[in-house]
């Protein structure tokens, strides 16, 4: 390394003249501090993964049942599409997570300031592309199912013409007003949030 | 390995280290709450990256990585950088005093201006700066940092001249006082 300047040098001393830290535990104390917050830690990552995992798998087995119950074979399958449609959205979660979830953070700092940049990337375009894989599948198999009780008209006795065309418009409307507000929620996190945070890391790395 | 080792060599780094990894929180935060949560997220991410340390790299290279990772990416949580220079410059001196007596009265001022003057340069300069007052090598630094070797020279260059210029302008500050 080459020489450097001495006031350099005198600072490198004076920084590390630092030496005792304030309060000072006792190490079996740290210890035991680190392992708790350890297992918090990993507590915390295991009841998010499996609250969503369970709220899903609820969404998915309500579909399941509706896909067992219904009258006829095209209501049976426009259900069981449902229950698919559902599973599809849990394994694209899954699989997000899966690739960006935990980063190592023993790797070189520029290695690991990239991988936080792809990490948040892949969160804002799941955010932005909410529409294409979680809201597009939903109400496709929504709309499967309802469509799958046409024919089923006149086979049972609640079933009529007008109260599918009720459900139709009816599900149209929620799911248009309620896939808006999701989509303009999820497009101002990733605008607000992981945009200003992306450019942050970007920053470091130039 | 097995817990009783893992426990024990983590125990061992961490004195080892101790002195370091204050050092590094010191520079990273900016009141004396965000240290002890800085420092707590460091040896939690110490404790978490210990099993798959396999040697390849030096101990202190290794630690360096981790506690800087952690620091740099714990920034997120703060706002604009003239807030934070401002707010560590206001909190610096009245936390020194009460909370460093390693470090003797006379030096403690030079200290201060010196904490004060990294704490307004960017995060990656920051860091650079940090792992050369540590005495790490260019070749050191730049396997901490993923960065070549040269550009790391180029840079550290660079950061030392910003730094100075920082200080003394803080000098004139305190000299013009009455």
């Amino acid at each position: 390394m080459p020489a450097l300047d001495p006031e350099f040098d005198a600072w490198g001393s004076l920084w590390r003249s630092q030496s005792r830290p304030i309060p000072h535990e006792r190490s079996e104390e740290m210890l035991e501090k680190v392992k708790d917050r350890s297992r918090k830690f990993d507590r915390t990552i295991l009841w998010r993964d499996a609250r969503e995992a369970l709220a899903g798998l609820f969404v998915a087995g309500v579909w399941a049942w509706v896909s067992w119950l219904a009258p006829g074979w095209w209501p049976k399958i426009g259900a069981a599409a449902a229950t698919a449609c559902v599973l599809y959205v849990l394994a694209r979660l899954w699989r997000a997570r899966r690739r960006h979830g935990q980063v190592r953070e023993d790797l070189p700092l520029a290695e690991r300031v990239r991988a936080e940049i792809a990490k948040v990337e892949a969160q804002a375009d799941l955010l932005r592309t909410v529409r294409s894989w979680y809201m597009t599948p939903l109400a496709l198999g929504s709309t499967i199912w309802l469509a799958s009780l046409v024919p089923a008209i006149g086979l049972s006795p609640g079933l009529t013409a007008a109260g599918v065309a009720a459900a139709v418009c009816f599900s149209g409307v929620l799911f248009s007003a309620v896939g808006w507000a999701v989509v303009r929620l999820n497009d101002y996190v990733a605008r607000t949030q992981l945009d200003p945070y992306r450019e942050e890391l970007q920053q470091l790395l130039r | 390995m097995n817990p009783a080792d893992l426990e024990r060599r983590f125990l061992e780094l961490v004195e080892r280290n101790e002195a370091r990894i204050f050092r590094i929180c010191r520079a990273w935060a900016r009141n004396p709450a965000d240290f002890e949560d800085l420092r707590s997220e460091v040896l939690l991410q110490l404790w978490r990256s210990l099993p798959s340390f396999d040697g390849r790299s030096a101990e202190d290279t290794w630690l360096f990585r981790v506690a800087l990772n952690v620091a740099m990416l714990f920034r997120r949580r703060e706002r604009g950088r003239h807030e934070r220079l401002d707010l560590f410059r206001r909190r610096a001196p009245e936390r020194d005093a009460a909370s460093d007596p390693s470090v003797r009265v006379d030096s403690r001022d030079r200290l201060d201006r010196l904490t004060a003057a990294i704490a307004g340069l960017d995060p990656a300069d920051r860091a650079l700066v940090t792992l050369q007052l540590e005495d790490l090598s260019y070749a050191q630094i730049a396997e901490v940092t993923g960065l070549g070797e040269s550009h790391v020279g180029v840079r550290l260059h660079r950061i030392r001249k910003k730094l100075a210029q920082a200080m003394a302008e803080d000098e004139e500050v305190r000299d013009a006082r009455p």
